[in-house]
């Protein structure tokens, strides 16, 4: 934290300021120099990091899904350590140290994925932002070149181990999910019903991915009246379950603020029908 | 469709029910999981009239991510 309490710095030492509901990024250490031999790197093999991941374990692991929290895994954390104009300047103009920035990241990330494996997590959890609402942030070709072979590298940990592997992405992925699909993603979240179709995405890729997320907190929830709400809930499942699995049902992202409470009632009400609206038939799933 | 395509399901506990829907196997029903920002959860926590730690029982969260500890970089 800064002196003001404004800015909280994460592990890697990037800004972020407090006085926010989401994620506003106000510090980039790499920021004024690309000497990457300057930068404080935290250590993944510190004692003492899965501390308390290890205490939940041990505390909730026999009956819930428990995933480490690798969020801003790759590229994001590219951009909040560079910055996020900075670092798509630099993929375009010296993309060699950009690879250099990633596999620093990435070979923390493993190490850090490694000891939360042998620390008895159920599957890997990813976070990396690649998609805008119309498109990508930048090119599938940037993508496969600077990205996938690093995240194939971060999802092996898991995969290897025998653990499926979630990847939050937001925004319009299209051009990269048959990608993902490759280097082995188990279940893609939010799949935001604005910029993904659900339809679609089932018919497409229900038969290689499943799905975690779907309930629109961009305008349903925020907006919608208990009905609107009751009925897109219910759709959400129908349409990205419809064999009545393959689905971890729930908004497509954090709820903020924005989304009154009577909305999550109304949420919660749906779930009851829409979790067994797929061909689920008292005990009996018709495949 | 054929009686030989159903297949019975076991009920499943919270964890084994994930696993399941991830890896697109039969499920009792589908798991759920409702996040929510920390302004968020104190407003749904008064709203619901629990503790804070408490909502992830009261939404039926069926998954938990765990982070890393460490001391906050000043």
């Amino acid at each position: 934290m800064n002196e003001d309490g404004t800015i909280e710095f994460d592990w890697w030492g990037a800004g972020w300021d407090t006085r926010t509901e989401g994620y506003w990024h106000s510090f980039a250490p790499l920021k004024d120099s690309r000497d990457l031999d300057r930068l404080a790197w935290p250590n993944p093999e510190a004692a003492g990091l899965l501390d308390a991941a290890v205490r939940t374990i041990s505390a909730r692991g026999a009956d819930t899904f428990v995933v480490p929290n690798l969020g801003m895994c790759l590229f994001e954390r590219a951009w909040s350590l560079r910055g996020f104009e900075a670092v798509m300047m630099d993929m375009i103009e010296r993309p060699e140290w950009v690879e250099e920035l990633l596999d620093r990241i990435a070979a923390s990330q493993i190490a850090l994925s490694k000891r939360f494996v042998a620390a008895g997590v159920d599957g890997g959890y990813f976070g990396d932002d690649y998609g805008a609402q119309r498109s990508m942030l930048f090119s599938p070709r940037l993508w496969r070149r600077l990205i996938k072979p690093r995240l194939a590298a971060m999802f092996a940990v898991f995969l290897d181990a025998g653990l499926p592997v979630i990847l939050h992405s937001d925004g319009d992925i299209r051009a990269i999910l048959p990608d993902l699909v490759e280097i082995g993603l188990t279940t893609l979240n939010p799949v935001q019903p604005e910029v993904l179709e659900h339809i679609w995405l089932s018919r497409e890729y229900g038969s290689k991915l499943s799905f975690y997320g779907g309930i629109s907190t961009q305008d349903v929830l925020p907006t919608g009246n208990a009905e609107v709400i009751r009925a897109a809930t219910i759709a959400c499942a129908r349409q990205l379950a419809p064999g009545g699995t393959g689905l971890l049902l729930g908004p497509s992202h954090r709820m903020q603020s924005d989304i009154p409470p009577r909305s999550v009632d109304a949420m919660l009400e749906a779930f009851d029908a829409a979790r067994t609206c797929g061909a689920v038939v008292q005990g009996e799933v018709r495949r | 469709m054929g009686a030989s395509s159903i297949q019975s399901v076991a009920v499943a506990d919270r964890k084994a029910r994930v696993l399941r829907a991830l890896r697109r196997e039969p499920v009792d029903r589908l798991p759920v999981q409702t996040n929510y920002t920390a302004k968020m959860g104190r407003l749904l926590a008064e709203h619901f009239g629990v503790p804070v730690e408490e909502l992830p029982d009261r939404l039926d969260n069926h998954l938990l991510r765990v982070d890393i500890s460490y001391p906050r970089p000043v």
